[in-house]
C-alpha cells in the first residue's frame, strides 16, 4: 500500500514535469502555427518607384493584418531580369511556404517558379502573369479592363473620323497586351482604319516623345493619343506640351508619376488610368495567407483602376491615389 | 453469486467516492478557473481600454494644439501693423513702397513660420490682387485659381473666424503637392471689420500622420482621425477603406462625440472603438482596439489557466482516488474477514487501527470473533462432556465384574438347590440388561428407572443376602416423569458401599421419590456408617485430589485411557470407580438441566446418609430447555 502511493506520487511529479516541459509542444499542437514564411519577390526594390512602393505599403499593411512576417527582396533596375531570377533561386534555397513574386518576365522566370513549386513551396504571382500554371493564384490590376476605360475615355474625347493612335512600352509584355486589347476593344465601334497600328515606347521616355513629334507631323488626321504607361505618357505629354499641341490632341495615359499629375492639372494630359498598388500588394499578401492556411483562392483576382480627370484631383478618394506617400520618402 | 454481488457492491464504494470527489473537484477547478480567467480577463482589458482612452484623448490635445498654434499664427499676421496697413492704404501707397512692402511682409511671414518648423506656407490672396507668401520665390502652380479653392471660399463664408481644413493636398504651388493642414481665415480690418482677402496656413500633415503612425494599439489596433463631415483626415487604411476591402464605422464614429462602443466585422473580428472629439475642431479621434488584442498575451494567459486547472483536477482526482482507496480498502478487509468468518474460521483477527468509526467497527468485529470463539469452544466441551458422561454411564451400568459376580452368585445359589432365588435373581438381571440396552434415549421415565433400580438392588440383596434391605417409596403420581437414566445405580452402590459393605450386622437402602414444588426429588438413604464431612464436601468437587479428578483434561486422558484398552478400568478401584459414578450423575443432571439441579448430599440423622437427586418436573414429551440442548 505505502509502495502504492508512492508510485501514484511519483507519477503526479512525472505528470507535472511532463507538462511543464511539453507545454510549448503541446501547444503548437492545440494552436495552429502562424510563423508561415512568406518571400516577396519584387520586381524592384529602389527607392525611384513609387508604385512598387506602395505595393509595399500594402503589403505591410496586410502583414500586420494577417500576422504574417514577409521578407522583400527584388532587384534594384525593374529592367534586370537576370537578377530576379538569381533572387528568386536564393529564395528557393531557403525553401519558404510560400513566394509572392512579381515576375520580371512572361516566360524566363517560369523554369524556377516551377522548380519552387515542386519544392511545394505555395506561388502568387502579383501585377504581372507568368507563362505557368504553377501559381496557385494571380493577384493584379484588370489591365484589359484599365484598357477599356482609357479607351472609353479616348472615344469620348476624339471625334470620329478622326484617327487614334497607341503607344504601348514593351512588346510581349502581359500589361501591354491587356491594356491595348481593352482600348482596342472600347475603340471597335469606330472606323478601323483610323485606329493606328501600335507603337512601343520600349518604355523610355524619349523615344514616346520621338513617337509623338512623327505622329503629329505624319498623320494629319491624328485626333488622340492612348499612352499605356507612366514613360509612355511622360513623353507624350511632354511632346505635346512643348509643340503646343495638347490642346488639339487629347492624350489619356496610364499610372500616376508627379510629372503626369502635373500635366493633368495644366490639361496636358486630359485623363489618367490610375491603379491601386496599395491595394494589390494588400491582396497578394491576403492570396498567399489564405491559401497557406487551407482556404480556397480564386486563381485570378484582380484589382480595380480609375480613371482621372482634372477635375477628380483633389477630391477626398483620388487625392490618395494620386498622392498616395505623404511625403517622398 | 450472492459473494459475487457482495464484491461488486464493495468496489461501487470505491467508485462512488472517487466519482463524487472527482466531480467535486472538477467543478470546482473549473469554476474558480472560469472565475478567475474572466476576473483576469476583465481588470486588463479594463486596463487597456482606460490606456486606450488617455491615449486617444493625448493625441487629440498635442493635434488642438498645433491647430492653436495656426491659429494663433494666423491672428498675428491679421493683426500685424504692416499687413493692416499695406492693405488699407494700398491705393494710396506709392508704386515704388509697394515692392518694400511685399518685402517687409514676406519676411515678416517667414519669421512667424519659423516658430514652428512644420509649417510649409503662409499666403495671402488679397482682394487688391496681391498674393504674398513666406517666400517671395515661390512660384503659384498656373493652373490654379485662388479664389475657387476650398479653403478660399469657406473662409469668406465665415468671415472674421478660423476655419480647419481636412488633410489635403495642397497644389497652390506650381511643382509642389504636400499632403497639409489648412487653416484660412480673412483677413479684417480690425475697427471696421472691413475684409482685405484670405489668408492661409499650411501645416504639414506629416506631423500629425506621423504621429499616430507611431502609436501601436496592441498588435494590429490603430488610430484615425474624421473631421465632422466624415471625410477621413487620416485613417493607415484609407485606400482598403474606399475600395470597399475593409470596412470602417464612420457613421457609428461621427453619432458620438466621446466614448466607446465595439463593432464586429465581416470577418468575425471584435473590434472596441474610442472616440475623442476635439472641441477646437470637431475632429473625431478614434482608437481602434482589436478585442482578441486587448488581453495583451491572452493566449498564454488562457494556456495557463487552462493547464493549471487541468493539472490540478489530475493532482485532486489521483489524490480523491487515494483517499477513496484508503477509506474503502478497510471496508473489503473487513468484509474479508467476515467471509472468512462466514465459512468457519474463527482464528481470524482484523488487523485495523484508526480512531475512526471503521477502526472501532473493526475493533467490535475482534471482539465478537473472541466471544464466538470462546462460546463455540464451551459448546464443543460440554458436548464431549455429554458423550463421555454417557459413555461412563452406560459403563457404569453393569460392568462385567458385576455381572461376574452375578453370574458367581446364580452358580452358587444353583448348587445350594435355591431355585427360587435364582429364578429371581435371573429375572432381575434380564430386567437390568434390558432396560440398559433397550433404550437409547437420553431420557426414561422415572419407572424405568425405578424398575432399574428395583432389579439392582434386588440381586444385590440375593448376593449380600440378608445383610442388605431395601425399600423403594416412590409417589406413583412421578413414576411417568422423565430423568436421565441410569441416575439412581451409582448412587445406591454408593450406599451399599459406603453404608452397608463393611456393617456387620447390615443395613437397609431406601429409595424415595417425591415432588417438591417445582422439583422432583429422588432420595437414597442409607443407615450405614455415614460419610465423613469431608468426603461430603469434596466427593462432587471435580477438582477433588481423592480419587481421579474428573476435570476437562484428566477427563479426556480418562476417555483415552478407556478407548485404549476397549474395556473399562478394571484395574481402577471400585470405590474409586464409584466416586466417578456419582460425579458423574451430578454433571450429568447439571449438564441438562443447569445449576439449579445436581445431587445434594446429608446425613441421615444420626445415622447413614442421605443423597438427595434435584430433577426438573420433565412430562413424556414435554419441552424442558435442557432437553432441546
Amino acid at each position: 500500500m505505502r509502495s502504492r502511493a508512492a508510485i501514484v506520487i511519483a507519477l503526479v511529479f512525472v505528470l507535472v514535469i511532463v507538462v511543464t516541459v511539453m507545454e510549448p509542444v503541446v501547444h503548437r499542437m492545440v494552436t495552429p502555427p502562424r510563423d508561415e514564411n512568406v518571400v516577396v519577390v519584387m520586381k524592384t526594390v529602389g527607392p525611384h518607384m513609387e508604385f512598387w512602393q506602395i505595393v509595399r505599403a500594402g503589403i505591410e499593411v496586410a502583414a500586420t493584418e494577417f500576422d504574417v512576417d514577409p521578407v522583400i527582396v527584388g532587384p534594384r533596375w525593374e529592367k534586370d531580369i537576370d537578377r530576379q531570377i538569381e533572387i528568386l533561386g536564393n529564395v528557393i534555397e531557403q525553401s519558404p511556404d510560400a513566394i509572392l513574386l512579381a515576375a520580371a518576365d512572361f516566360n524566363r522566370l517560369v523554369p524556377m517558379a516551377e522548380r519552387a513549386a515542386a519544392r511545394g513551396i505555395t506561388i502568387v504571382t502579383l501585377d504581372s502573369a507568368l507563362n505557368s500554371d504553377v501559381p496557385v493564384s494571380f493577384v493584379a490590376t484588370d489591365n484589359v479592363e484599365a484598357g477599356i476605360k482609357a479607351g472609353s475615355e479616348i472615344d469620348r474625347l476624339v471625334p470620329a473620323g478622326k484617327a487614334v493612335a497607341i503607344i504601348s512600352h514593351i512588346p510581349g509584355v502581359a500589361t501591354a497586351i491587356d491594356r491595348e486589347l481593352g482600348v482596342r476593344q472600347a475603340l471597335s465601334s469606330r472606323d478601323a482604319t483610323l485606329v493606328l497600328e501600335t507603337f512601343y515606347s520600349n518604355n523610355e521616355h524619349d523615344l514616346a516623345y520621338e513617337i509623338t513629334e512623327n505622329l503629329l507631323r505624319e498623320v494629319p488626321d491624328l485626333g488622340g493619343i492612348v499612352a499605356l504607361n507612366e514613360n509612355s505618357t511622360v513623353g507624350a505629354g511632354r511632346a505635346l506640351r512643348d509643340l503646343d499641341r495638347y490642346r488639339d490632341i487629347p492624350l489619356v495615359g496610364f499610372d500616376n508619376s508627379r510629372e503626369e499629375i502635373e500635366f493633368l492639372e495644366l490639361g496636358i494630359v486630359r485623363a489618367l488610368v490610375v491603379q491601386k498598388p496599395f491595394n494589390m500588394g494588400y491582396l497578394g499578401i491576403r492570396t498567399v495567407v489564405d491559401a497557406l492556411r487551407g482556404r480556397s483562392v480564386d486563381p485570378v483576382i484582380y484589382t480595380d483602376s480609375v480613371l482621372v480627370r482634372r477635375e477628380d484631383i483633389f477630391t477626398e478618394e483620388i487625392q490618395k491615389l494620386l498622392f498616395p506617400l505623404i511625403e517622398p520618402r | 453469486m450472492g459473494r459475487l454481488q457482495v464484491k461488486q457492491r464493495s468496489r461501487r464504494i470505491q467508485t462512488t467516492i472517487t466519482f463524487a470527489l472527482a466531480v467535486l473537484v472538477f467543478v470546482t477547478a473549473l469554476g474558480m478557473g472560469l472565475l478567475s480567467y474572466t476576473f483576469t480577463q476583465q481588470a486588463v482589458q479594463q486596463n487597456s481600454r482606460e490606456y486606450t482612452v488617455q491615449l486617444v484623448s493625448q493625441v487629440q490635445t498635442s493635434i488642438d494644439s498645433y491647430i492653436d498654434h495656426m491659429e494663433n499664427i494666423a491672428t498675428v499676421v491679421q493683426l500685424n501693423d504692416q499687413v493692416q496697413r499695406f492693405f488699407r492704404d494700398y491705393g494710396t501707397i506709392e508704386a515704388s513702397l509697394l515692392e518694400d512692402y511685399r518685402q517687409r511682409i514676406s519676411a515678416f511671414l517667414d519669421t512667424v513660420s519659423r516658430t514652428r518648423g512644420d509649417i510649409s506656407l503662409i499666403l495671402i490672396a488679397g482682394d487688391n490682387g496681391e498674393v504674398l507668401t513666406h517666400k517671395p520665390e515661390i512660384s503659384l502652380n498656373p493652373a490654379v485659381t485662388l479664389t475657387d479653392q476650398t479653403w478660399y471660399r469657406s473662409a469668406r463664408e465665415r468671415s472674421g473666424s478660423a476655419v480647419v481644413s481636412s488633410s489635403h493636398v495642397q497644389n497652390v504651388v506650381a511643382g509642389e503637392y504636400r499632403w497639409v493642414i489648412t487653416l484660412s481665415r480673412t483677413i479684417n480690418d480690425p475697427v471696421t471689420g472691413e475684409e482685405y482677402g484670405v489668408m492661409l496656413v499650411d501645416m504639414n500633415f506629416s506631423v500629425i500622420s506621423d504621429l499616430l503612425a507611431r502609436i501601436s494599439l496592441g498588435k494590429r489596433g490603430y488610430l484615425f482621425i474624421v473631421d465632422p463631415t466624415g471625410s477621413i483626415v487620416f485613417h493607415p487604411r484609407q485606400e482598403l477603406i474606399y475600395s470597399n476591402l475593409e470596412q470602417e464605422y464612420i457613421d457609428r464614429v461621427l453619432e458620438q462625440r466621446t466614448g466607446s462602443f465595439s463593432a464586429v466585422t465581416d470577418d468575425r473580428r471584435e473590434r472596441i472603438y474610442t472616440v475623442s472629439t476635439s472641441d477646437r475642431t470637431g475632429w473625431r479621434t478614434v482608437g481602434v482596439n482589436y478585442a482578441a488584442e486587448l488581453v495583451r498575451n491572452r493566449a498564454t494567459i488562457q494556456r495557463y489557466y487552462l493547464y493549471g486547472t487541468l493539472l490540478f483536477m489530475v493532482v485532486a482526482i489521483l489524490v480523491a482516488v487515494l483517499i477513496s482507496h484508503r477509506l474503502s480498502r478497510p471496508i473489503l478487509r473487513l468484509r474479508s474477514s467476515m467471509q472468512a468468518v462466514e465459512q468457519g474460521d474463527f482464528d481470524i483477527t482484523v488487523d485495523i487501527s484508526g480512531n475512526d468509526e471503521i477502526g472501532d467497527l473493526a475493533r467490535d468485529f475482534n471482539i465478537m470473533v473472541v466471544q464466538i470463539r470462546q462460546l463455540m469452544r464451551r459448546n464443543a466441551e460440554e458436548q464431549e462432556e455429554k458423550r463421555r458422561s454417557e459413555l461412563l454411564a452406560l459403563q457404569n451400568q453393569i460392568t462385567p465384574h458385576f455381572l461376574y459376580n452375578t453370574l458367581d452368585s446364580i452358580v452358587w445359589m444353583a448348587e445350594g438347590g435355591q431355585h427360587r432365588n435364582v429364578v429371581q435373581t435371573v429375572a432381575s438381571l434380564a430386567r437390568l440388561l434390558r432396560l440398559s440396552i433397550s433404550h437409547g434415549d437420553e431420557l426414561i421415565s422415572i419407572r424405568d428407572e425405578v424398575e432399574h433400580i428395583t432389579s439392582y438392588l434386588t440381586i444385590q440383596k440375593l448376593r449380600y443376602r440378608d445383610t442388605l434391605d431395601f425399600s423403594i417409596e416412590v409417589d406413583s403420581r412421578i413414576l411417568h416423569l422423565q430423568v436421565p437414566k441410569v441416575i439412581l445405580q451409582p448412587l445406591v452402590e454408593n450406599a451399599i458401599y459406603h453404608g452397608i459393605k463393611h456393617n456387620e450386622r447390615g443395613g437397609c437402602v431406601t429409595v424415595c421419590g417425591r415432588i417438591a414444588g417445582s422439583k422432583v426429588i429422588l432420595e437414597v438413604f442409607d443407615d450405614g456408617t455415614g460419610m465423613e464431612e469431608e468426603q461430603m464436601r469434596t466427593i462432587l468437587d471435580p477438582r477433588s485430589s481423592n480419587g481421579a479428578a474428573p476435570g476437562t483434561a484428566s477427563g479426556s486422558q480418562a476417555l483415552r485411557r478407556i478407548r485404549r484398552s476397549g474395556e473399562a478400568p478394571a484395574s481402577s478401584s471400585p470405590h474409586r470407580r464409584n466416586k466417578v459414578g456419582v460425579r458423574n450423575v451430578h454433571e450429568r443432571i447439571r449438564l441438562y438441566f443447569g445449576d439449579d439441579y445436581g445431587l445434594l448430599f446429608r446425613r441421615n440423622g444420626g445415622a447413614g446418609t442421605v443423597v438427595e437427586i434435584h430433577l426438573p418436573v420433565v412430562e413424556p414429551n414435554g419441552d424442558h430447555p435442557g432437553g432441546s440442548q
